[in-house]
């Protein structure tokens, strides 16, 4: 067991635990909250895949670092989840404006609304 | 001694998930899901990303509970 | 009857799901097939090789510490979002004030009054406010050569001005925020098209850099970051600032 797979195993299983919620659960605010554990899931695993063992924070400190170069872990995973974060908090921000006007029209914050509308307009 | 805080860090972490999908009360699981984006921050630091683990406890953590409840707030009135 | 249903799918669902995550975990711990991560897998092998020893347009570029180099940024994080993938961080921003400015469309207009917070929180709220703007400014400052850096900074930023608001004082008005977002905006993409008058490119780092570690280094990237952390703090603000009723009532056309 090394910390690579304990990083492995949480993040994926925070994904999917995220996926279920999104699947089983009928309000929407908990929907948006299984949203963001998949996002933070994600962002785990994609910082994961630039990990080295023993490796070193890509931050030059002093003249000693350049010869520790080799060891740095990937910089580009950390670049990219740095704008997924930064993303998914002006999706959720947008969601929740979204969830505001659903209730509004609806009065409740179950999935299920907008499902009985569907069946009133079908009959 | 790492890797033994870094399980102990997920475990919580996982546990702190589940219980945002399965607690009935809204408020409560806005609150747990800002403990699992602090922990997530914390483990981005033992993956050498202290940039990540920055803006994931300043955005994931902070500003999205902010907003989660603000919200909240609006619609429960 | 339908409790019977509902249970049974959850725990299909549980067991689909279980055995995704499994196959997943399994491939990316695999040494055969998949991403082999975990074969001693050194950068060296990556893109991020030219990244690191900042040879990415000269391929016999070297530099040692307190030097010149082709990106004089110490953190190389910042080094790939603020100098050779600046497109994308500056669409983000844009996809960030997209979906700021939708949310401001989508929300009913029915907004609450800012009510005057307890008089403890009202009382310290100078003091709160001054160390927030203290660490959001120098994490801009400094995005360069230690972790943070302009999106950190600006949500800290807009932290403090939703501090101010719960207790019960709206600091900014959402007019100035508009002007101070427009005109970070439009120089962020004029330094972009001066890159391209002077050197040829979009979004180049034309300004001499100095040397690796100091404040005055990385050339463009430190003023980048200044206009993206009030960028990034304007919108956020305003997002906040859209569940209440301020003094002006203007916007909203």
């Amino acid at each position: 067991m090394t910390m690579l797979n304990i990083f492995l195993l949480s993040s994926t299983s925070l994904i999917f635990i995220g996926l279920y919620g999104v699947l089983t659960r009928k309000n929407i605010v908990k929907i948006l909250l299984s949203l963001n554990i998949i996002e933070t899931g994600i962002n785990l695993l994609l910082v994961a895949f630039g990990y080295v063992e023993n490796g070193e924070v890509p931050i030059l400190t002093s003249s000693e670092s350049l010869k520790n170069i080799v060891n740095m872990v990937d910089p580009v995973p950390q670049a990219l989840v740095l704008t997924s974060i930064v993303i998914g908090l002006g999706t959720t921000a947008f969601a929740l404006g979204l969830t505001i006007r659903y209730y509004k029209t609806h009065g409740t914050l179950s999935i299920d609304a907008s499902d009985e509308e569907e069946v009133m307009l079908n009959e | 001694m790492m890797i033994l805080l870094a399980s102990v860090l997920s475990i919580l972490m996982i546990v702190a998930a589940v219980w945002v999908l399965i607690t009935p009360n809204i408020l409560k699981a806005i609150i747990v899901f800002a403990i699992v984006s602090l922990v997530a921050s914390v483990l981005f630091i033992f993956m050498h990303a202290p940039d990540v683990a920055i803006t994931e406890a300043s955005i994931g953590a902070g500003i999205t509970s902010a907003i989660f409840i603000l919200s909240y707030k609006r619609i429960s009135e | 009857m339908k409790n019977d249903k509902t249970l049974l799918m959850n725990i299909l669902a549980i067991v689909f799901l279980a055995l995704l995550a499994y196959f997943i975990y399994a491939v990316a711990t695999s040494s055969d097939v998949g991403i082999n991560l975990m074969d001693d897998n050194v950068v060296e092998n990556r893109v991020a090789d030219r990244y690191l020893n900042k040879n990415v347009l000269d391929e016999n570029s070297q530099y040692e510490w307190g030097g010149k180099a082709e990106d004089s940024a110490a953190n190389i994080v910042t080094a790939v979002l603020a100098d050779y993938r600046l497109f994308d961080t500056s669409l983000e921003v844009i996809v960030l004030f997209v979906t700021v400015m939708g949310f401001g469309l989508v929300l009913p207009d029915e907004r609450r009054k800012i009510k005057e917070s307890t008089q403890l929180l009202f009382n310290w709220l100078p003091i709160l406010m001054t160390f927030m703007l203290l660490v959001g400014g120098y994490m801009f400052i400094n995005g360069h050569l230690s972790p943070g850096g302009g999106f950190p900074a600006g949500a800290i930023i807009s932290t403090a001005i939703l501090v101010g608001i719960l207790a019960g004082k709206q600091t900014v008005s959402h007019h100035t925020l508009k002007i101070v977002e427009a005109v970070a905006g439009i120089s962020i993409f004029s330094l972009a098209t001066l890159g391209f008058i002077l050197k040829g490119s979009f979004f180049i780092n034309f300004l001499e850099g100095g040397n690796i570690g100091d404040v005055f280094s990385a050339g463009l990237i430190p003023i980048l970051y200044t206009l993206v952390a009030f960028k990034v703090s304007a919108e956020l603000s305003g997002v906040y600032l859209e569940f209440y009723k301020g003094g002006e009532e203007h916007d909203h056309a």
